[in-house]
């Protein structure tokens, strides 16, 4: 068009008549796209992106997994002699480093916060070629047996515990006592790999010497806070390595434990697995589901979009005719339609990359425990393109749709025959494929999403066998724990206890772990057989049944007199005593645990714990004195600060810390905020299709409905009552129903065919419950679709319907 | 001759309540229409009598006064009632016969009796609709669509239709109004017939060639109801 200016002019002009049109095509698109744009940018730092380091295909993690006679697998950490072996004597890598996660209590500030801190040997920040905005990382003289405490700083920790300030470098940060010297702050562009799921981001890195590793010295413990990442040399695999350095792993554990009975015939094998792959974990399904999901809901958008776009054609058909009449061509009309479409993509697709980029910070805020690389999300170029090649697709789309409804010739006709008649019409077919896709979109993502929301929920909501209200988990450590006795420490835990318990608003005070937090595994195996198990072990009093409300199925707990270290009675649960008697009593039965013939005397039901099997076996030894994990229950309506507890401390001895101060209840909500997470999306992308959906099937049969009025109100004057009129008009599209919702079936009946695993663990009644709540779901919304447009015809004078009905 | 009251209405009145005026469409309307009568209302456009009309048949609502139907008021009733009224005693024929494309000539005929809530069995269906289309002699035509037949033809599918309940009064407005004048002949023709049969007819209609057709005849003009001079002359 010559004069394109007054063109746009006069679409502007147009649109900004219909606010309420621009509102819904901006709104649902920029929602939609934006949460396609979102996931999409995951998905390609998931899929595409390289990882931020050198040489990053050749990074890899090694983990040491232990295996018993028969194969089985008793662990997947390393020995701290094991690992320092491999790191000394290995063929496979051209760089390697040993890394000791920890949570450690800063003590150089009075407040005795808990950082995560990581002790690395200072290949580490070759391996990520790391870069420091202050000073320096630890040099190659800084590494193993160098014994000089030092720390770097993340610029995080940098910022909110030292206020940025620039003469951190003269100062020094104390952990558990020790003192390292600052010697750099890193950049704020450092991106840390996050190696385990449940890793937070390290606050301080800090000299591998000074590591909290128990058992430094023994082959026969193995310690989940040492990671090992190396780079293997060029044209090694990662299976070759392994190969490489598992037979001297094997041979190394053995020699070391020979004598000791428990590990007769086991073996080590060492698992390589590249860093990419690490990181990602088992997430990768997950971000495939949120592509779908997304993808879902915006093709569902755009099917109501579609239905808005045909309104304003079938509105705008006088005008188009009139054009046609006073000499625009078809393309020239392909044109106003082009623009219109522009037009409304732009703002669209803008306010998409606006949502993308706010999902993106909703991703770094809350999920990065969840989402992997998350930390490292940016809206990006592929971000920035997707959202203009979407909106392109949209625009050409939209505008074809709108040139396909209109006949030129006879939109040139229309304008001599005063409009009788000639009303632009969709086809019935266009709009029962449009029904049926909507409903068959919606049927999909309302099902999935209630099967995750449903297995989520079950998780969260499943009676835990035990009562975690009220209850508070406080850990305390010692500076100097490696030169106290346990008696001294004991003695000193047993004070706090009482001091605690004095405390106007505490109700109780017992030794032991949290349930919850507590996966240390013991060695145990059964006198009689000789069989070896590895359950979960915790050293509690006499009161910690009572204080969980934990019940007994048979047996008895402990008494007072057997916290003293002495004595050879145990508890186990109902899953262990299972594997130990099978359905018989498990009373009385021996295990040797820590070299200690014991008895059993009690079985407890089994706890149901976030993370772990519910029958997983479990074992409790009465504590020796004390232990340096207690359960604080506070009374009913108060509550109880760190700093209660710190005060508490630092009155009996300055050099006690607070390591760990959590409420169960806090615990268990952090283990499960996966699953909270799945039961707020879920519940929120179940609620936005329906809402979509309910709106698109309403656009159509609100279209349909006007478009029928004058036939429904002549069987409304011919004795229809409203009953029949309502059945007659669903019935009419119960067929796009029936469509709908079987294509959906068939096509999760071929998901599950191409992918068993997608659906194989929900299969049972749950899931034709689930498939009944969809199909009704759906049906009520459709009936709902059908009933709000006939409400005008059905509720106003029937003269109404009947006037101008040609 | 004692005839019955089919159609009674006392004081009816409408008004069309708009923002910024209140518009009288009928003012104190009062009619008695009696078995076999043939009441032809007519004047000019805008008058109100198609709203008279959609109050008799309980399409509208009227803003004052009574409607009586074969004795019973039926002036307010909840909307099933009315729809009940509509479909047994009150038949209706469009100027623009309000056939339904999707349906045969058969089916819309019937469409009506499968609204009773008697529930009519098929057989009796089938009888009524064959009775009503050869009265007006498209038997022939059971399986056609709308869109198969003449203007003139489709409103007589409608009259049909509108025998098809046994109904109380025929309803008919402006019956010709889409049609050419010979087709429109034909179908006054067969309206005669009907009322000659001791069928009920009310009819709205703009035309005096064909309101004067009408035994009764009215003028309704700014919502005012007149009977026409020489009937009252021939009253007094």
């Amino acid at each position: 068009m010559k004069n394109s200016t007054l063109v746009v002019k006069q679409s502007i002009k147009s649109l900004s008549r219909k606010p309420t049109l621009m509102f819904g095509v901006i709104a649902t698109l920029g929602l939609t796209l934006g949460a396609f744009i979102s996931v999409l940018t995951l998905a390609y730092y998931m899929f595409l992106k390289p990882l931020p380091y050198p040489d990053q295909e050749r990074l890899v993690t090694v983990e040491y997994r232990a295996l018993n006679a028969e194969g089985g697998v008793m662990g997947n950490a390393f020995t701290y002699p094991g690992a320092i072996e491999i790191y000394k004597n290995n063929d496979s890598f051209d760089a390697s480093a040993l890394m000791f996660y920890a949570t450690s209590v800063m003590t150089s500030n009075s407040a005795q916060p808990t950082l995560a801190t990581t002790s690395v040997t200072p290949e580490w920040f070759d391996i990520t070629s790391a870069k420091t905005s202050l000073g320096r990382v630890f040099t190659a003289d800084e590494g193993l047996n160098s014994h000089i405490p030092l720390a770097v700083l993340s610029h995080k920790t940098w910022q909110e515990m030292f206020n940025s300030d620039e003469s951190v470098l003269d100062q020094s940060v104390s952990f558990n006592g020790i003192s390292y010297k600052i010697v750099g702050v890193l950049s704020p562009d450092f991106i840390e790999p996050r190696i385990r799921a449940d890793q937070s981001s390290t606050s301080v890195w800090l000299t591998w010497d000074q590591n909290s590793a128990m058992a430094k010295e023994t082959w026969s413990y193995i310690d989940g806070g040492i990671v090992y990442v190396a780079k293997v040399k060029a044209g090694v695999t990662a299976d070759i390595a392994a190969q490489q350095s598992s037979p001297r792993a094997s041979e190394l554990f053995n020699q070391n434990n020979v004598g000791i009975p428990f590990f007769k015939g086991w073996s080590i094998e060492l698992i390589v697995t590249s860093l990419k792959d690490k990181v990602l974990g088992d997430s990768q399904k997950t971000v495939t589901m949120l592509v779908l999901g997304a993808f879902a809901l915006l093709l569902i958008a755009m099917a109501n979009i579609t239905n808005l776009f045909i309104s304003r054609t079938i509105e705008q058909h006088r005008k188009l005719a009139i054009n046609a009449a006073l000499g625009a061509k078809k393309s020239q009309l392909h044109v106003i339609f082009l623009l219109e479409a522009t037009l409304l993509m732009l703002p669209a697709a803008l306010f998409g990359l606006v949502i993308a980029y706010v999902g993106i910070e909703i991703m770094q805020t809350f999920f990065t425990d969840l989402l992997p690389r998350s930390n490292e999300l940016q809206l990006n170029f592929m971000s920035v393109m997707s959202a203009f090649v979407l909106m392109i697709v949209l625009i050409l789309t939209f505008s074809r749709v709108n040139l396909s409804m209109i006949n030129y010739k006879e939109l040139r006709a229309a304008i001599q025959s005063s409009g009788k008649g000639s009303g632009l019409q969709v086809s019935q077919k266009t709009r029962s494929s449009l029904m049926i896709a909507q409903i068959a979109i919606a049927s999909i993502i309302i099902f999935a999403t209630s099967v995750l929301f449903s297995e989520a929920y079950k998780k969260v909501n499943q009676p835990l066998g035990m009562k975690i209200d009220g209850l508070i988990n406080v850990d305390f450590s010692h500076m100097e724990k490696h030169s106290v006795k346990w008696d001294e420490m004991a003695a000193l835990l047993v004070e706090t206890k009482a001091q605690i318990e004095k405390l106007p608003q505490v109700e109780s005070v017992t030794f032991g772990e949290s349930p919850l937090s507590s996966f240390s595994m013991w060695a145990a195996t059964d006198v009689e057989t000789n069989e070896n198990y590895v359950p979960i072990g915790n050293s509690v009093d006499n009161n910690y049944f009572n204080t969980l409300d934990i019940s007994f199925i048979e047996g008895k707990g402990f008494d007072r007199s057997e916290l003293n270290g002495e004595s050879n009675v145990l508890v186990v649960n109902q899953g262990f005593a299972k594997l130990l008697a099978g359905n018989d009593s498990a009373l009385g039965k021996k295990l040797l645990v820590r070299n200690k013939e014991h008895v059993i005397v009690g079985v407890i039901d089994n706890i149901m714990v976030p993370g772990a099997e519910n029958d997983a076996a479990r074992l409790y030894t009465p504590m020796n004195k004390a232990s340096q994990t207690m359960l604080i229950k506070i009374k009913d309506n108060q509550t109880l600060d760190r700093t209660d507890i710190v005060n508490i401390i630092y009155g009996i001895d300055s050099k006690l810390a607070v390591f760990e101060f959590e409420s169960l209840a806090q615990t268990k909500y952090m283990s499960q905020f996966g699953e909270i997470v799945t039961i707020i999306s879920t519940l929120a992308i179940s609620l936005i299709s329906t809402i979509l959906a309910g709106l698109g099937l309403y656009g159509v049969l609100n279209y349909t409905t006007q478009m029928n009025k004058f036939e429904l109100g002549t069987r409304l004057a011919l004795g229809s009552k409203r009953k029949q009129l309502i059945l007659f008009v669903f019935k009419n599209n119960f067929k796009s129903y029936v469509v709908g919702v079987s294509i959906a079936t068939a096509m999760l009946i071929i998901a599950y065919l191409i992918d068993p695993n997608l659906l194989s663990q929900y299969i049972g009644f749950e899931l034709v419950a689930i498939g009944v709540y969809t199909l009704a779901l759906i049906l009520a919304i459709s009936w709902i679709a059908c009933y709000v447009p006939l409400r005008p015809i059905l509720n106003r004078p029937l003269v109404y319907s009947l006037k101008s009905g040609d | 001759m004692n005839k019955d009251i089919k159609i009674e209405i006392n004081h009816v009145s409408k008004v069309y309540d708009t923002d910024l005026v209140e518009t009288h469409a009928l003012k104190d309307i009062n009619i008695k229409i009696y078995e076999g009568d043939y009441v032809s209302i007519s004047g000019p456009s805008g008058g109100g009598k198609s709203t008279l009309l959609s109050i008799i048949g309980l399409l509208d609502e009227a803003s004052g006064g009574e409607l009586k139907i074969e004795g019973k008021d039926v002036t307010s009733l909840t909307q099933d009632q009315a729809a009940e009224v509509r479909n047994t005693k009150l038949g209706f024929i469009f100027q623009s016969f309000n056939l339904i494309e999707e349906l045969s000539v058969y089916d819309n005929v019937a469409l009506p009796l499968t609204y009773r809530t008697d529930g009519l069995a098929a057989e009796e269906i089938d009888k009524k609709v064959t009775e009503c289309l050869e009265k007006v002699s498209l038997s022939h035509r059971l399986d056609h669509f709308p869109n198969q037949l003449s203007g003139g033809q489709q409103q007589r599918v409608a009259i049909a239709r509108a025998l098809a309940a046994d109904p109380a009064i025929l309803l008919v407005d402006e019956p010709t109004g889409n049609l050419d004048s010979t087709t429109g002949d034909q179908v006054m023709q067969l309206l005669e017939e009907l009322n000659a049969q001791g069928t009920t007819i009310c009819m709205v209609t703009h035309d005096s060639r064909y309101a004067d057709m009408a035994r009764t005849k009215y003028q309704l003009k700014d919502g005012v109801l007149q009977v026409e001079e020489e009937q009252l002359s021939e009253a007094v």
